[in-house]
């Protein structure tokens, strides 16, 4: 109902944030396996599906917006972010810890920022329900 | 998404790390002791690690079911150093051999000192996870 009004922008947020917080998982899992023999880092990274999928919008964004169709992309895809698609073997074989600090801080930031700009959108949204700044 | 799940892989993190400074410890405490309870001197622990797999409980297949494929890591096993132990030429001992020399531990200090500052670093980089995967939790609520 929500992702609705927020149109197609907020359906693609709010799978970014799921996807965000599974990749925190993962860089927690490396951090706690720093010392683990034999361990091999694991990396989410789903940036490049998320722009296949906007992209396939084309320029008519708005009319898919909450169309079913859409939402069944959306879907599928955090099936499969669910389902481990997009989690790869680190390139290098042992785990960088100061690195993985750094994907640690960069993924908060980035969770923040997406919470930051959806509020900012439900803000919008309240001043247009109640015909005054809020 | 399950924040209390994540949440577990760091703590598992930092179990098992202060596991690990307990042992330091363990093995510094007895760095002179000739007389273990197996008898002869002490030999130094090892801990080893290995990565946790999902256990079949309630709360971890529910996680398993909302995405969650890690479960950190855990203490596989206590292993006895095998190395051979150092000996020291004090003629006086009780526990001298024949020919005079005391078999002590085979313990490093150094070597020790650099585990413990390894378990407390990465502590800390747990402590970190942990703090960062609470942070994402409190502005989650704040939408």
């Amino acid at each position: 109902m929500i992702e609705n009004l927020g149109g197609v922008t907020s359906q693609v947020a709010w799978l970014a944030l799921d996807a965000l917080s599974l990749r925190h998982q993962v860089i927690s899992h490396n951090i706690a396996n720093a010392e683990t023999p034999g361990f091999v880092p694991k990396r989410l990274e789903f940036s490049q599906q998320l722009h296949t999928l906007v992209n396939s919008l084309g320029g008519g964004a708005a009319a898919l917006a909450g169309t079913p169709g859409f939402t069944h992309e959306i879907d599928r895809m955090r099936e499969e972010l669910r389902a481990g698609a997009f989690t790869n073997a680190h390139t290098d074989q042992v785990v960088e810890i100061d690195m993985e600090m750094v994907d640690l801080t960069a993924n908060v930031l980035q969770y923040r920022s997406i919470i930051e700009a959806q509020s900012k959108r439900g803000d919008l949204l309240r001043m247009a329900i109640r015909e005054r700044s809020v | 998404m399950d924040y209390f799940s994540a949440m577990d892989i760091s703590a598992s993190g930092m179990t098992t790390q202060r596991f690990r400074l307990d042992t330091v410890a363990l093995n510094m405490a007895n760095a002179s002791t000739t007389r273990s309870i197996n008898g002869g001197p002490y030999r130094r622990q090892q801990v080893i690690l290995g990565e946790r797999a999902m256990q079949p409980t309630f709360n971890q297949m529910l996680a398993r079911e909302q995405g969650l494929r890690y479960a950190g890591v855990e203490v596989v096993q206590i292993q006895e150093d095998d190395s051979p132990p150092r000996l020291v030429l004090e003629p006086g001992h009780p526990d001298a051999d024949a020919r005079g020399f005391v078999r002590y531990p085979n313990i490093n200090p150094v070597g020790e000192m650099v585990i413990l500052l390894e378990a407390v670093r990465l502590y800390e980089a747990n402590v970190r996870a942990l703090n960062a995967g609470k942070e994402m939790a409190l502005r989650a609520l704040q939408i």
